[in-house]
């Protein structure tokens, strides 16, 4: 009969594996979608300066723009969060099959 | 026998991890066809309203309160989401009546009558990313997608 010993190495074998499936390139999306944000932000900020200036839009049409802009940078933080939380909750949904799975395969 | 005992233990405590991993609450919300659903139409009948804001406000009083009503409602359901805060904290930052979204827009709108081509334009840009994010992460809950970073990086309109 296999050995606890052999369970757990199948296990962290296995461990490795899901958590390069769920968490590889993220960090890199991260700072993308980051990146990315802050370049359309910045666009905005300048179109809306540039419209106040040509007296296209008012100062309180401009503030009420940026307000709104900085309501929508928590909304993105929001979604950002939740993602980190989705691949948490698969992560943890994958090691609990993965140990009953590697049980199985080990032991009987 | 000392080692059968340790083994035993080893074995116990795994048990123990994985009972907590199955019991405990999850750490967020499932993915909800309606409250995607929800957030699409209402995404779409928002910036339809919002189009309007040149026209005098009394004109599209009734549009607006049943929009509002829709949006509530909307906030409502994902509210009841167990471990859906996130997804409600969006709905609720984008509804509030004195917040810097939909509750500007509208509230400038009833207090001035009409609102300028240019503004309206920009205004509706910033509403329809915002409706995007809580989009995107009720997308993500059912599979991965780079939705949020395409929302960001594409037009404003």
């Amino acid at each position: 009969m296999a050995t606890f010993r052999e369970f757990v190495k199948a296990l962290e074998e296995g461990v490795n594996a899901l958590a390069r499936e769920q968490f590889d390139g993220f960090e890199t999306d991260a700072v993308a979608d980051m990146k990315a944000f802050l370049e359309k932000t910045k666009a905005d900020l300048q179109r809306w300066t540039a419209l106040l200036v040509a007296k296209k839009i008012t100062r309180q049409d401009f503030s009420d723009l940026v307000k709104a802009k900085a309501a929508l940078a928590e909304l993105h933080a929001l979604t950002r969060a939740g993602i980190v939380l989705i691949k948490l909750e698969r992560f943890r949904t994958g090691l609990i099959n993965l140990v009953i799975d590697t049980a199985i395969r080990v032991y009987l | 026998m000392r080692l059968r005992h340790g083994r035993q233990t080893a074995a116990g405590m795994l048990l123990l991890l994985c009972l907590c991993l199955v019991a405990c609450a999850p750490l967020i919300g499932p993915y909800s066809p309606t409250a995607y659903q929800n957030a699409t139409s209402l995404k779409a009948e928002t910036l339809a309203l919002m189009n309007k804001a040149t026209k005098p406000f009394p004109e599209n009083e009734k549009k607006v309160e049943a929009l509002l009503v829709d949006i509530d409602k909307a906030y409502e359901y994902v509210h009841g989401i167990p471990s859906d805060d996130l997804s409600a904290r969006q709905w609720e930052i984008l509804r509030q009546p004195d917040g810097a979204l939909l509750g500007r827009f509208l509230g400038r709108w009833k207090s001035e009558g009409t609102l300028s081509t240019v503004y309206i334009d920009e205004f509706r840009g910033v509403v329809s990313d915002a409706f995007d994010e809580i989009i995107c992460l009720e997308a993500n809950k059912k599979g991965t997608t780079r939705c949020s970073l395409q929302s960001v990086s594409g037009g404003t309109k």
